[in-house]
């Protein structure tokens, strides 16, 4: 059993009884996100940081970090906050360090590319094509319009598979879909 | 009503003990290390608070850093209850031991309290200062000078009793004024000096423990010097923003994506730097 001794649920941040230990844990809620606290701590976040005292008890972390999730949000919205739009997120990636812009490059090479995740790892570099740092710089420059290419051809390569081929892998596949020839179609994805 | 405590002058009437001590701590093995201890907290000692990700952006936002009593203040005028009401509910198990340390002192309601920085992510609240904001206000914060005490070690931790006692006879020889704060760092890390290098400084001075700074002007945002925040933190915020372009995020990711380029711009509108460290 766990108690929610505190919370700050403005921003998610709230110390847990667990047993005989006293913990801190803020979001993204990961196991390096969760420390060690003391009672003085916990008396200085009431007493100085506008920690509410809250004596709830929780059978487990899931339905702990649920609560703190959606009391964050209730309180954000309640204070009339609103998420960011895609324009002010672009706004935020041209303002990106090249070693963070070279990270998300890496993020599209390493985890989106392998998991053939196409659409996502387009929308990322068409971002990244559009960010001033990335244009001016030749290694990053060319590192994006590598995995562009790379990501055309491997979508390619999975699509590009002629109607015969459609037919003869997925016989159930409708004949209109399987002259398409694109991925939906190559899954049967029942859509007719 | 007992008599109150001015607390800036009993920091005052401490300084010729401080003298004392130090004197006394320079004749050791540590003496030159000491002495150059105090030079680099008298040229890069600062003020900062430990604030959360909407704290911060309050801040920012209106200018004002609040401290217990008029937020109090702020939520009665909301809810129609009193001041003392709201401050009773919020501090709740420490209502006595607060209230009691404020009304042992002239202006109590009115400190603010702060920790001695000279680097770093400044005092460590929260067994971790992961995912907080900490203002540094600038050099010459409080301009009046005589109006801010600085402490040995946290006072509401060491120095009151549940019952909300102040042990002055204790305080009173751990409080420094400004003109002897990095004197009493001197003599508070005399024993530990030895074995941390000059670049560990800052974390020697902020780390475990602190020393409390108190003061009475409220902290506007002009006198913010910079933002800090725990890089670990800033790198993992930024990258949310590839989960935010390619397949959206939940609400309360969306919540602190956003709090964070508030935070960001409002520290570029009023031209102070944010540094992850």
């Amino acid at each position: 059993m766990l108690e929610l001794v505190a919370m700050a649920e403005e921003d998610g941040w709230a110390f847990v009884r667990t047993g005989e230990e006293l913990v801190v844990v803020q979001p993204p809620y990961q196991a390096w996100s969760r420390t060690k606290a003391t009672a003085s701590q916990l008396e200085q976040a009431i007493c100085r940081h506008g920690f509410k005292q809250a004596g709830e008890p929780f059978p487990d972390w899931g339905q702990l970090i649920q609560h703190l999730k959606q009391r964050q949000v209730a309180a954000w919205q309640e204070r009339g906050g609103t998420g960011l739009t895609e324009r002010e997120m672009e706004e935020m990636v041209q303002e990106l360090s090249s070693d963070r812009l070279a990270e998300f490059l890496d993020h599209v090479e390493t985890e989106l590319l392998p998991r053939q995740q196409w659409a996502a790892a387009e929308k990322l570099l068409r971002v990244l094509l559009g960010v001033r740092t990335v244009l001016d710089s030749d290694f990053l420059r060319h590192r994006t319009l590598s995995l562009w290419d790379r990501c055309q051809e491997k979508r390619k390569s999975v699509m590009n598979v002629s109607a015969g081929e459609v037919a003869w892998r997925f016989p159930h596949t409708p004949r209109s879909y399987q002259e398409l020839g694109n991925a939906r179609a190559q899954a049967g994805s029942p859509f007719c | 009503m007992r008599q109150q405590i001015n607390l800036f002058a009993r920091a005052n009437q401490n300084s010729g003990h401080i003298e004392a001590r130090y004197a006394v701590c320079l004749t050791g093995e540590v003496g030159p290390v000491l002495t150059e201890f105090a030079a680099f907290v008298r040229q890069e000692g600062r003020i900062s608070i430990n604030c959360k990700p909407t704290d911060c952006e309050q801040f920012l936002t209106t200018g004002q850093y609040w401290n217990a009593h008029e937020l109090a203040e702020v939520a009665a005028q909301h809810s129609g209850r009193t001041k003392e009401e709201e401050l009773e509910e919020h501090l709740a198990d420490y209502y006595i031991k607060r209230r009691g340390f404020d009304e042992t002192f002239a202006n109590g309601e009115c400190f603010r309290y702060g920790a001695l920085n000279t680097g770093g992510m400044g005092a460590v609240y929260y067994g971790g200062s992961y995912g907080g904001y900490c203002v540094v206000l600038q050099g010459d914060f409080p301009e009046t000078r005589g109006e801010v005490a600085y402490v040995k070690y946290d006072s509401l931790d060491n120095y009151v009793d549940a019952a909300g006692r102040v042990d002055v006879a204790r305080l009173g020889p751990n409080l420094a004024a400004d003109s002897h704060k990095c004197r009493l760092a001197a003599i508070k890390h005399e024993a530990e000096i030895a074995t941390h290098p000059r670049d560990a400084w800052p974390s020697l001075l902020c780390a475990g423990t602190y020393m409390e700074a108190v003061f009475l002007q409220p902290p506007v945002r002009t006198a913010i010097d910079r933002v800090r925040m725990d890089a670990h933190y800033m790198a993992d915020t930024e990258h949310m923003l590839k989960t935010a372009l390619t397949t959206g995020l939940a609400g309360d990711e969306a919540k602190r994506l956003s709090t964070y380029r508030k935070i960001q711009l409002l520290l570029r509108e009023h031209h102070i730097v944010l540094e992850g460290v």
